[in-house]
């Protein structure tokens, strides 16, 4: 879910994401960007690299409509669907990227490879005894049973 | 049992000289036997903390703000076995998601461009 740490830097990237599902191509956005943009950047720190004018530039690379990703990128749809993930991921108190939900338990931060397997591999466990079947088990076991809101440590720990 | 009178405790404990084998207890200004009636032993001890009270309370100082630091990062941090139902319903919609719809675990990864 997006969720703009660095707004005058991404902001603008991230609407163009949005841009880009619009035409079912959010995940060769993604992998573009990072490559043809980001990389550039971390050598250079020239943020014009990660801005609308350095995307548009490699967009049609990854067979992009250009004038509808620019379009799209700068509504209010597109605005708004940003928006929305952070109001989302606000009311868990998620304030740093990555940061991961695993059918609904948070991770915080990086981790070794192996220990992000053996959580997935706990949860796919728990999600097949559980007999609901993966179409709804999302819905049905995270969204009916999970928490709405934060809890934190010390809130669990009270009586 | 107060804090303060647990650490005054356990500074009584800590400036007491272990005792060899076999050897009797000797008289030991910081730590008196405990001989003599109850006033006799409540006025060594008030005695005790009176000397002690800068330390006590130096320590005293130090638990409450460990313990203020610790609370305030569990305040913060969230409970490790709780299930956080994150509403994924729009960006899945919006096409913003990878991989098939009926999996049985779904990473909801927060993750921003810069």
């Amino acid at each position: 879910m997006n969720m703009v740490v660095h707004p005058q830097q991404v902001r603008m990237a991230h609407q163009y994401g949005c841009a880009a599902a619009k035409q079912g191509k959010f995940l060769e956005f993604k992998e573009a960007f990072w490559k043809k943009s980001f990389e550039e950047y971390v050598t250079k720190r020239d943020a014009s690299l990660l801005a609308p004018d350095a995307i548009l530039k490699w967009a049609p690379d990854v067979k992009l409509d250009i004038k509808r990703l620019k379009t799209d990128a700068e509504s209010t749809a597109c605005k708004d669907r940003v928006d929305e993930d952070m109001a989302e991921l606000d009311k868990f108190h998620v304030n740093g990227t990555p940061s991961f939900f695993i059918n609904g338990s948070f991770m915080g931060g990086g981790m070794p490879k192996e220990e992000f397997q053996k959580i997935i591999d706990d949860k796919l466990k728990v999600a097949q005894a559980s007999g609901v079947p993966g179409a709804d088990y999302y819905a049905k076991e995270i969204m009916g049973k999970g928490l709405k809101t934060f809890r934190s440590k010390k809130q669990a720990k009270s009586p | 049992m107060s804090r303060s009178a647990v650490l005054a405790a356990l500074v009584a404990v800590a400036c007491t000289k272990p005792q060899a084998p076999g050897t009797t207890p000797t008289s030991n200004s910081s730590s008196p036997p405990p001989s003599g009636d109850l006033a006799a032993r409540l006025e060594r001890l008030e005695e005790f903390n009176k000397k002690h009270a800068e330390a006590i309370e130096f320590l005293q100082r130090v638990y409450d703000q460990q313990k203020q630091a610790a609370d305030d990062q569990d305040a913060n941090e969230p409970d490790p076995a709780a299930i956080f139902a994150v509403d994924i319903t729009k960006p899945v919609a919006a096409g913003q998601a990878e991989g098939p719809t009926n999996a049985l675990v779904t990473i909801v990864e927060a993750w921003d461009f810069g």
